[in-house]
């Protein structure tokens, strides 16, 4: 925990409400959907036949003759589920290369992000949960508000590798709706399934963040001509020169505005992060739903 | 000064590497590789790059390979390291017999050394006999001269003749095959004027009706010069600078000659270039004293040369210059028959005269050579003489080719090496 202490520090006191209110759950932090009688007062409706007599304002009663029964918002407990992009785009740059300059790698970066808001939702009395897909396989930890809970997520994290090609639409879908699902992703891999899901789970009721994370070397990649190849597409050779790095840039961008948008239409939370801004910065954007600036990129 | 003995395999070389320059700036090379999650949104194109604008690397990889190819050119072409630069070849030829003479040796180089020119002084044998014999050797020491100094464009011939030849014609030969001025030079006193006057011929010893008695015999009581005809063995012993003895047994060898043991016919006697043919019969031969007086020409204490020939090229008649050297004998070998006008014949009259004529008669002054020396202005160009081939391919010094190959391959090495140590291009 030592790498992400100064993190946590900084994450301090930053609680993470729900942007709407949840579905019947243990009482928690949240607001819920349900209004109930017990909790703070909210208002009075008149008795009906059904309701328990233990919620009667005895004593209006005795003033007016009327019976009314109390009623309080109630507050609920909000699952979270962080799930972490581990394929083998996440690796870049990769921090043995000379280019890197020593920078995060995507993945790193994400790693440090979910540490950061599995905090901040844990510090809500939300159970957390992480599930990761690397190299080797997926891993997963169910939603827990034990302590020590933080730090199980970060040694499971902390032993994931990037690598592989696993997809996260089919991860999605096994989670269930009744939650925060976070995932942490370059979207680079099977977008438009991921988005049709996470549409899906939106209707159902989930509550879906997208942390788009962008390494800074993918922005303004090294100068000179450079061919250039996808990790996960390695045959795919192109020629990355001063010619066409102004080309290259527009249509990343492009990429980025339309994702952005097409995130937004289902309903999800969508937050842009690039890997050179502090991670507990871009924890704190994605639990105020902030975007941070991205020079000329798409926010 | 560098120079190639092939200079079209260096200018070969040169080409190449013109070659490798223009590859060096429009060589097409695959750019280092770079793993780039975001590769899909870089434009579709050539997976190729042409590098037009060389890096410094590239500079220092072209010039490795630059010099290497031009030292290997440089090797191959023969290349030829030479201190002096001098443009211009004097050269000096003399008869052999000169050789002992240094105070004119010297005199003569001092008076043609030059900024600019190379003195070269050397002596062949037999010019006294032919002054051919000086072009020959002159051309053969030029060809030498000219191959190793390859700055040299011209050469400037002096020929340093005695007074005397016994032929011009080799030289009338090869004049033609210097292509420039001969400078003649005479070494030695004026030519006195031919004598021409008649001779008081006596025979001495001779059978009676003697053949020689009959074509030759002349009494003339005025004449200043005598010629004495001996028919028996070695009955002179008056020797004077106006008589000219001449020793011609009827029988037996002459003095300086040895009998043979077998004796043989010969068909034709040459003299003064006239023919006689005849049913001669050679019983003697020059002893190898005599011939090797004959071989020496005027180097030899006692000058001996041929005045008749056989017809095969043996010597039938021979001329000795006296020890003092103002007078000479001679001595013949040649058995006629008893009896018949064979020695009064028209043909004979070669013969004749090469008898009884004065001492050094048939010589011919080398000074009527001075004027066919200089017929040509212009001094022989040194390209006719450097002749091409695999002996004159080599260097000079001779290490020059070896050094060559092996910086050559020095350079190629560290090409290899700087190639490597940068990664694949």
């Amino acid at each position: 925990m030592s790498v992400y202490g100064p993190m946590l520090d900084a994450l301090r006191g930053v609680r993470w409400p729900a942007r709407r209110a949840v579905g019947a759950a243990p009482p928690g932090a949240h607001r819920s959907s349900q209004k109930g009688t017990a909790g703070e007062f909210t208002e009075y409706r008149l008795y009906r036949q059904g309701d328990d007599p233990r919620a009667l304002d005895w004593r209006l009663l005795a003033r007016s003759d009327r019976a009314f029964v109390r009623l309080s918002d109630d507050r609920a407990l909000l699952p979270t589920w962080i799930v972490v992009d581990g394929s083998a785009r996440m690796a870049f740059p990769d921090a043995t290369s000379a280019r890197s300059d020593g920078a995060l790698s995507k993945f790193a970066y994400g790693r440090q992000v979910a540490v950061g808001l599995a905090a901040v939702a844990h510090a809500s009395s939300d159970p957390v949960g992480v599930m990761v897909l690397h190299a080797g396989g997926m891993q997963r930890i169910p939603p827990r508000t034990r302590r020590g809970a933080v730090q199980e997520i970060a040694r499971v994290l902390e032993g994931a590798t990037a690598g592989g090609a696993a997809a996260l639409a089919p991860a999605l879908v096994q989670l269930p709706t009744k939650a925060r699902i976070v995932l942490i992703t370059d979207c680079l891999g099977d977008t438009d399934v991921l988005l049709k899901a996470a549409a899906a789970h939106r209707a159902a009721g989930a509550l879906i963040e997208c942390v788009h994370v962008v390494a800074a070397e993918e922005l303004t990649p090294p100068t000179g001509p450079f061919l250039v190849n996808d990790p996960q597409a390695p045959h795919d050779t192109r020629v990355l020169s001063r010619a066409s790095r102004a080309e290259y840039r527009a249509r990343f961008d492009e990429f980025r505005r339309d994702l952005a948008s097409r995130w937004r239409a289902t309903g999800a939370g969508y937050t842009e992060v690039r890997t050179d801004v502090p991670p507990a910065r871009a924890v704190r954007a994605v639990v105020m739903g902030l975007a941070l600036p991205m020079g000329d990129g798409a926010h | 000064m560098l120079s190639f003995a092939s200079p079209w395999l260096f200018g070969m070389a040169v080409a190449a590497s013109l070659v490798v320059a223009g590859l060096h700036l429009l060589s097409v090379r695959r750019p280092p590789p770079l793993m780039l999650p975001t590769a899909r949104f870089v434009p579709d194109g050539d997976a190729r790059a042409v590098a037009r604008q060389a890096r410094l690397n590239d500079v220092l990889l072209l010039v490795l390979r630059i010099a290497a190819l031009l030292a290997t050119g440089a090797a191959l072409a023969g290349a030829r390291w030479q201190g002096a630069t001098a443009s211009q070849l004097r050269m000096v030829v003399a008869d052999e017999a000169l050789r002992a003479d240094t105070v004119w040796r010297d005199s003569l180089t001092r008076a043609l050394a030059g900024d600019d020119a190379l003195v070269d002084v050397s002596f062949a044998r037999g010019v006294s006999r032919d002054a051919g014999a000086a072009l020959v050797a002159a051309v053969r020491r030029a060809s030498d001269i000219t191959a190793t100094h390859r700055a040299i464009s011209r050469v400037d011939l002096t020929v340093v003749l005695p007074a005397r030849v016994a032929s011009r014609a080799g030289f009338d030969a090869w004049r033609s095959q210097w292509p420039g001025r001969v400078r003649v030079m005479l070494r030695g006193g004026p030519v006195s004027a031919a004598d021409t006057s008649a001779a008081d011929v006596s025979v001495v010893g001779g059978v009676r009706d003697d053949i020689v008695e009959a074509a030759l015999g002349r009494s003339l009581a005025d004449a200043p010069r005598r010629v004495r005809i001996e028919r028996v063995a070695s009955v002179t012993t008056e020797r004077t600078a106006s008589t000219i003895v001449v020793s011609w047994p009827t029988n037996g060898a002459p003095d300086g000659w040895e009998a043979q043991s077998v004796q043989d016919t010969v068909g034709a006697l040459v003299a003064n270039g006239e023919v006689l043919v005849g049913p001669f019969v050679r019983t003697a031969s020059p002893s190898r004293v005599l011939q090797a007086r004959i071989d020496s020409g005027t180097a030899a204490f006692a000058p001996a040369r041929v005045i008749a020939w056989w017809s095969d090229g043996a010597p039938a008649a021979v001329e000795q210059t006296t020890a003092g050297g103002n007078g000479c004998a001679r001595s013949v070998s040649v058995m006629l028959p008893a009896a018949g006008d064979l020695l009064l014949s028209n043909e004979a009259r070669g013969f004749r005269r090469a008898l009884i004529a004065p001492c050094d008669a048939d010589r011919v002054p080398s000074s009527s050579l001075v004027k066919d020396g200089s017929r040509s202005d212009s001094l022989a160009p040194a390209t006719a003489f450097r002749i091409t081939g695999s002996r004159q391919n080599r260097s000079d010094p001779w290490w020059l080719t070896p050094a060559l190959l092996a910086v050559a391959t020095m350079l190629l090495l560290g090409e290899w090496w700087w190639r490597h140590r940068e990664g694949p291009v």
